[in-house]
């Protein structure tokens, strides 16, 4: 009876033993083969060794290797159909590596810090620039045949992004510009005629409408411990007039009344006058699109540019018709209006092996034609300056006039080499003010101390 | 009269404990199951409905068919994912078990010299966070050619299970009463014989519960396999899940189907495996 | 009646020595070495290397730092508070799985129909992977439409919706439940393993001895299990204080560092400072503590020969 059981055992172990190794050995056979065979037409992702680049040489193909993030708009593969349009007409073949941001962000700086040389064309976020120049991680674009066309038909915010100690190290491929929408059905409703222009507004209204059970909460921002929140609070800081460092670079941050007046609005915002939902403080932005599109908030202070087509999708929206998007942004006064941007860029990594190849990919992934077809396609925002007079694009996208006018002073966030040690500090010690912890005069001079020390 | 009342008391306990323990582990879990589901409108509603109203097995569709129009997004390389990750952990599994007893058997059975230091010595290799070994290792992997490749998870992999493997199954091994192996020596047996045919079968449900253990755990693997691999040739399914997700937050509903389809394998597994897992050594084992 | 510890050290020498073939053992735990040392000696050797150095990325070199990376702890209030709230998650989520376990599996030995089923789909938690429970739990805490809110507030117990994430020690309390449904599994399989090699008739004797359910517990089932019992909770010390991927995915560290366990902030040491250095002089600082921690344990806990 025992015995039978082991045995039982012992023939089930064996039998996996057996199949793993068929499926091992059987998978070797496959790979090779499925690298001779073009695997790639039947619909089946293309498998080619990345790794050994000896086998380039021997085999005369050329090959470049791309690591992105997916573009949160491309909901129908078209960056993929283009990249198999540029392996047509040039004909270099591309292992495209699409990955969340977060696995992109580890991967990237995984293989930059052991010096690899895997990837050609990598995604280079705007956060990143001062800390890879440091580390020359990558290779100057400057000298590069068509560099000089991009430099002058790109937004200039696009370029000196992505420019740092006079060199060019990245084209955009995500203008991903953040514009006040605002649901204009719900404003309506509560009989306010325009949208708010300043924070006094906001928050008058956000009252208003709470008030007659229109809206759950005024707005839900994203003020998570995570870059995210960093964004989202630097918004506010610019948006109140503040800024944490002053133009020589010195740190200003428990000094600048408006750093102070942005960080105390937001906390009695959510902890005493109650118009900001206090989910803030744990959500994404997946999360406050949500909210958004769910109808129970008014205002989205800094929705990105793919929000507008989301809203009016009534498979994840229940305020089709109803979002607008406002000429200004919020600010303190009627006259501030300032936007955040995040754009994201392609760059060659220092080690690539296939330079020319990997800028033959980002010059034809960012060229003018392309850009249109992808504002066309997906409704992602152009990178070319020229497109926001595109008479074929405005007629498509009414709502960009309204972009443009907010766009006029898009900031970015603070251009430091120790960029991730500052998020950090503001990370948790914004989240200690806004959920009541410290004062907000504590939690500054805190901030300050912390950041003096990583400074030295 | 009084026992058999106690005895229906006793199984009404049983029966209840039971029902809380399924209720326990299920609910979460059947709260994933409905999202996967559940379109985007009816999973937020308040007040909740906790049936959808439209249920749909559409995400189940896709992730197994994969997207018409593209191959490298991760509903498209979800099926890769599902091969490769069963490529992997049977492997891991398969050769951990193997490899493992047989230390495992020194380790619980056998006087040799430096056993504790290396028994030390292989625990403490476990006690290094993986974080900071993933540097060296990726250099070593560049360096060899062998980035995004199956063999190198599951190597990898081997080295994070097999000390526990050995470990664990010592533990069993070592429970198995001596006397027994000793009176089949007395008998004739050569060590060989007493292992196979006394030892194995009483080790049997320590056996099942590391061959489940070591799968689950080389099934689940993700911080490795994010950084080892990178394309379907060898990505695994904790990393295709992750990435259905864009930049700003997790799509929640292909998530969750993915880790319902996800987890079923090793449910699978020990359904299998359970019932070697019921009582070893009865007393017929004994004197049999 | 239980085995006698003397007498079968005693016996296991016999066996040892009535062996010819001394080479045995080791030709049997050589595999095993070759693998796990094969793979994992350069790794750690150049890790605990890195952590006595500073990396110049932009020159490519190491710049020997001496202990610097390990003393610039003892002034890092972020490695401080990482440390304090592991040491809290370490301990709660241990003690608690490993009763909890032990609790279920006695339930789940007991004769009772449908038992092969409950014991199949016991394994469901740990079967998720650790991103998908990370996200899973992280829905179903969501403050504007999560499951959690949904349920208290239709059964009455809150009015309105919490923000459950949103202060420190209720998400860490929260993010520990979270680990506990899902680490639980891993303890009632390996104890239902270790229940299933009891020999019967030491509770048939027990009971003709007179002993009722709860001594026979303390008085066999409980010694007879102790060195399972105690493999598991050394092993699940180990992966508590190595827990990553929960905090990664459910809080990223928030509220205001409230859940940042170690093992993350090592993470973010590494990968976002990119402190090389750092990051290694605290994971083995953290090594060192798991080793002292777990042979105190086996020191004070098993018998000679018990476990090691």
């Amino acid at each position: 009876m025992l015995k039978s059981r082991f045995v039982k055992l012992f023939t089930l172990m064996t039998i996996v033993l057996l199949v793993a190794s068929l499926i091992l050995t059987g998978c070797g056979k496959s790979s090779e083969t499925g690298d001779s065979s073009k695997s790639t037409d039947s619909g089946q992702p293309a498998q080619q060794d990345t790794q050994d680049s000896g086998s380039q040489a021997t085999s005369g193909e050329q090959k470049i290797t791309v690591l992105l993030p997916k573009h949160e708009m491309d909901t129908k593969g078209f960056w993929e159909k283009e990249t198999r349009q540029f392996e047509s007409e040039s004909g270099v073949k591309v292992e495209l590596i699409n990955m969340a941001w977060e696995n992109v962000a580890e991967r990237v700086t995984q293989e930059m810090a052991a010096g690899g040389s895997s990837y050609d064309v990598v995604e280079f976020d705007n956060a990143w620039v001062a800390k890879f120049n440091k580390n020359n991680w990558l290779e100057p674009l400057d000298g590069y045949e068509g560099a000089d066309e991009i430099k002058n038909g790109l937004l200039s915010g696009l370029v000196n992004k992505f420019s740092i100690g006079g060199k060019f190290y990245g084209v955009a491929w995500n203008n991903d510009t953040r514009f006040f929408m605002y649901n204009k059905k719900m404003l309506e409703d509560a009989g306010i005629s325009k949208p708010p222009k300043t924070w006094a507004e906001v928050k008058e209204y956000s009252k208003i409408l709470q008030e007659k059970g229109i809206a759950k909460y005024g707005f839900i921002d994203a003020y998570p411990q995570s870059q995210v929140g960093v964004n989202e609070i630097t918004y506010a800081i610019y948006s109140f007039g503040g800024n944490y460092f002053d133009e020589n670079g010195n740190l200003i941050i428990a000094s600048d009344p408006g750093v102070k007046n942005a960080l105390e609005f937001l906390q009695k915002g959510l902890n005493e006058d109650k118009f900001i939902d206090p989910a803030s403080l744990t959500s994404d932005y997946e999360a406050i699109a949500n909210v958004f599109f769910k109808g129970d908030t008014a205002f989205f202070l800094q929705a990105w540019p793919g929000v507008y087509a989301y809203a009016n999708d009534p498979s994840v929206s229940q305020i089709v018709g109803q979002i607008e998007v406002a000429p200004y942004a919020i600010g303190v006064d009627e006259k501030t209006n300032i936007v955040l941007t995040l754009p994201e860029a392609m760059a060659i990594p220092a080690t690539s092996k296939n330079k020319e190849n990997a800028w033959k990919y980002i010059r034809y992934m960012s060229s003018k034609e392309f850009d249109k077809r992808k504002a066309l396609e997906i409704g992602a925002l152009p990178i070319w300056k020229e497109l926001y007079n595109d008479p074929d694009l405005l007629k498509l996208y009414p709502y960009w006039e309204n972009f443009g006018k907010q766009a006029e002073n898009a900031r970015g966030l603070p251009d430091i080499t120790w960029y991730d040690q500052f998020a950090n500090i503001i990370q948790v010690e914004v989240q200690n003010i806004l959920i009541g912890q410290t004062s907000v005069e504590d939690g500054l001079k805190s901030i300050e101390e912390q950041l003096k020390r990583v400074m030295e | 009269m009084r026992s058999n009342t106690r005895k229906i008391i006793n199984r009404a306990v049983i029966y209840i404990l039971a029902a809380l323990i399924v209720i326990y582990v299920l609910a979460p879990y059947l709260w994933l199951i409905i999202s996967s589901i559940s379109t985007k409108a009816d999973l937020l509603k308040v007040p909740l409905n906790w049936i959808p109203r439209k249920p749909t097995l559409e995400n189940y569709y896709t992730i197994l068919a994969g997207t018409s129009s593209s191959t490298t997004d991760a509903a498209s390389q979800f099926k890769y994912a599902l091969a490769n990750s069963a490529v992997v952990a049977i492997s891991v599994t398969a050769l951990s078990m193997v490899v493992g007893l047989l230390a495992a058997y020194a380790f619980a059975r056998m006087r040799f010299r430096f056993k504790k230091p290396s028994f030390y010595l292989i625990l403490l290799t476990q006690m290094v966070p993986p974080i900071a070994l993933i540097i060296p290792m990726y250099m070593l992997l560049l360096k060899f050619n062998m980035m995004d490749k199956k063999i190198s998870l599951i190597i990898v992999y081997l080295s994070l299970v097999l000390p526990f493997v050995i470990w664990i199954m010592k533990g069993y091994l070592a429970s198995i009463p001596v006397e027994l192996e000793e009176s089949a020596r007395i008998d004739g047996c050569s060590r060989m014989k007493s292992f196979v045919r006394i030892i194995l079968p009483l080790a049997s449900p320590g056996l099942a519960a590391t061959t489940i253990f070591a799968f689950i755990i080389a099934w689940n693997e993700f911080f490795y396999a994010l950084n080892f691999t990178s394309t379907i040739r060898a990505k695994t399914l904790p990393v295709v899940i992750t990435e259905f997700s864009s930049k700003h937050g997790a799509d929640y509903i292909m998530t969750s189907t993915g880790g319902v389809i996800a987890s079923l394998p090793p449910v699978l597994l020990a359904l299998v495996f359970q019932k070697y897992i019921i009582a070893g050594l009865t007393a017929g084992a004994i004197k049999g | 009646m239980l085995p006698d510890i003397k007498k079968r050290n005693a016996l296991l020498r016999n066996l040892s020595f009535s062996d010819s073939n001394k080479n045995l053992a080791l030709l049997l735990i050589l595999p095993s070495i070759i693998i796990v040392f094969g793979v994992l000696i350069y790794p750690i050797c150049y890790s605990l290397y890195m952590s006595f150095n500073k990396i110049n990325f932009a020159q490519r070199q190491f710049e020997f730092a001496g202990l610097k990376n390990y003393l610039n702890m003892f002034t890092d209030k972020y490695f401080f508070n990482a440390i304090r709230l592991t040491i809290y998650f370490t301990i709660v989520t241990v003690f608690a799985e490993i009763v909890l376990g032990t609790a279920m599996a006695l339930v789940l030995k007991q004769d009772f129909k449908g038992r092969g089923f409950v014991r199949g789909i016991m394994i469901l938690p740990w079967a998720l992977p650790g991103v998908v429970n990370g996200i899973m739990w992280k829905w179903i805490y969501n403050s504007n439409y999560g499951a959690l809110n949904a349920l208290l507030s239709q059964l009455g117990i809150i009015k309105e919706y919490q923000v459950w994430l949103g202060n420190p020690s209720s998400a860490l309390n929260l993010m520990i439940f979270a680990n506990i449904w899902k680490e639980t599994p891993y303890v009632v399989l390996l104890a239902l393993a270790g229940l299933s090699t009891i020999p019967k008739e030491l509770y048939e004797s027990a009971k003709v001895d007179g002993a009722g359910g709860w001594r026979s517990f303390w008085k066999i089932t409980l010694p007879m299990i102790k060195p399972v019992i105690l493999i598991l909770t050394i092993t699940k010390t180990i992966w508590a204080i190595q827990t990553f991927d929960l905090v990664y995915i459910l809080t990223a560290g928030g509220p205001a560092g409230g859940t940042e366990l170690i093992t993350y902030y090592i993470h973010k040491s590494t990968f976002k400072f990119l402190e090389f250095g750092y990051g290694s002089a605290m994971a083995y600082i953290l090594t060192l503590v798991t080793f002292l921690l777990s042979y105190l344990y086996i020191k004070s806990l098993s018998k000679e020969g018990e476990i090691i």
